[in-house]
């Protein structure tokens, strides 16, 4: 008879999401899913709106990544309309797109991922938990929430509230910031950039601590899915990129995404499993999110996350499969993220007025808006009728882009550990937490 | 099978550990969807 394993929910997850894994009798892993809520039905709900009210409706489908799912929409009418924005608002949504990065990153990796590795994966999971973490580790524990704290305030700056923005609009963005708020997230830069570098060094201890997991469980050869604007890190701009399991890199516009990603509709699921098409389903099944975002850079934007970048690569090469390494690539675009930050208060443009046009026409036209989200690739397919109704929509998240490369992967974790018994020979530190 | 604390939902047998669910749960949360 066979044996299935269920876990649901899987916790500490910025989603909500369940496993299941069908073992047979004679052990061999048979089936492995992961499922999601898989009908949102957004794409119906945009039918027959506004094209410009759009922004203010998408931010809703994540509680976690509305400000994403603000702009990305937003570009895509600009694109349809063919509305070319004002570069002081090119920049305040570079601004609070970096500030979201940074704040979804410091949650993830404390709050979320460390508690595994702090107190080691087999710790008793009463305990497995952040709240733990902070009553063992107070200054890691307050560091980390004034990380998540100032970006949540910078993204309620610039995006009007924190959580489900208005600020972006077709043309550029409402406002500003004024120049006393810009001032007060000015002076908390410098601990910022520290407290985030203190984040890399900690995570790279972790790497070393358990590098035998890092390098031996999970490494799954797959594509990748990025963004790169002329090959640098870019989440608010750029083309799509895509990386094969050997590392060649393949450039798409935004508008020509049909050519590169796939949608193919499981028999478990109505969630689509992206894949890359050139490829085919399965072969071309690809991974997103912060190690795909980073394999997909030929470099970063800023000065020390190049750096940490090119640590990296010098350690486990240009294009590595390590599943683990996600959360080394998560620092790495955290780091980016808060220099981004400082360079962006520190220019002009972001306090100049002169952030949005009124040169703008509705017309009958599609148009493509993509962002990186913090958990990967967000495009927005919107097509206007002449009046500026929306007749259709087309949504690849980022959570679409990631399915099929997590079961492809915990597939092969499962036969490592059901049927190879990997974890049997595994070294396993000493945790930090006690 | 029930185990105390994170998973309170979980279904399996019980001669799995908890601690190899959550290697699986970890892979999960390298992706964070």
């Amino acid at each position: 008879m066979d044996k299935v394993i269920e876990v649901e929910p899987v916790t500490r997850l910025e989603g909500h999401g369940g496993l299941r894994l069908v073992l047979s009798d004679d052990g061999k892993v048979k089936d492995v899913q992961f499922n999601i809520t898989s009908t949102r039905f957004f794409e119906k709900f945009l039918e027959g709106r506004y094209c410009e009210h759009i922004p203010r409706i998408t931010p809703r489908i994540c509680g976690i990544c509305p400000i994403p799912h603000h702009i990305a929409p937003t570009k895509a009418v600009e694109d349809a309309w063919g509305v070319q924005i004002p570069e002081p608002a090119y920049k305040l949504r570079q601004l609070i797109m970096n500030a979201k990065q940074y704040s979804s990153h410091a949650l993830h990796f404390y709050a979320l991922a460390a508690p595994d590795f702090l107190l080691g994966p087999f710790a008793d999971p009463a305990l497995r938990n952040v709240v733990h973490v902070i009553n063992k580790m107070p200054d890691v524990g307050a560091m980390a929430l004034k990380m998540m704290d100032f970006g949540q305030k910078l993204c309620a700056e610039i995006g009007g509230k924190s959580v489900h923005p208005i600020s972006a609009i077709v043309g550029g963005m409402k406002k500003a910031m004024d120049e006393t708020a810009r001032d007060k997230f000015l002076k908390q830069i410098e601990n910022q950039v520290e407290w985030s570098k203190k984040t890399v060094d900690i995570g790279l201890k972790v790497v070393e601590d358990y590098w035998d997991v890092v390098a031996n469980v999970g490494v799954v050869p797959t594509y990748y899915v990025g963004m790169t604007k002329n090959g640098v890190h870019d989440i608010y701009d750029g083309d799509i990129r895509i990386v094969s399991p050997d590392g060649q890199k393949f450039d798409y516009p935004p508008q020509k995404y049909l050519e590169a990603l796939g949608e193919h509709i499981p028999e478990h699921s109505y969630a689509t499993h992206m894949y890359y098409k050139p490829a085919g389903y399965p072969d071309g099944i690809y991974r997103a999110n912060t190690l795909a975002m980073i394999n997909a850079a030929d470099k970063m934007a800023t000065p020390l996350a190049d750096d940490a970048l090119k640590a990296m690569r010098a350690k486990i090469g240009n294009t590595p499969h390590f599943t683990f390494a996600y959360h080394w690539a998560r620092l790495i675009e955290l780091v980016e993220s808060i220099e981004m930050i400082a360079t962006l208060l520190q220019d002009p443009d972001i306090v100049n007025p002169d952030c949005k046009t009124l040169d703008v026409e509705p017309r009958e036209a599609d148009g493509v808006g993509v962002v990186e989200a913090p958990r990967g690739l967000l495009l927005y397919h919107i097509f206007s009728d002449v009046d500026g109704l929306c007749k259709k929509a087309n949504l690849l998240v980022a959570t679409n882009h990631n399915i099929a490369g997590i079961e492809k992967t915990l597939m092969h974790v499962a036969k490592q550990v059901f049927e190879d018994k990997a974890l049997d020979g595994l070294k396993l530190p000493e945790p930090w937490i006690k | 099978m029930k185990i105390k604390g994170e998973n309170v939902n979980i279904k399996m047998s019980e001669d799995v550990p908890e601690g190899v669910v959550n290697l699986l749960e970890m892979i999960v949360r390298c992706f964070d969807c």
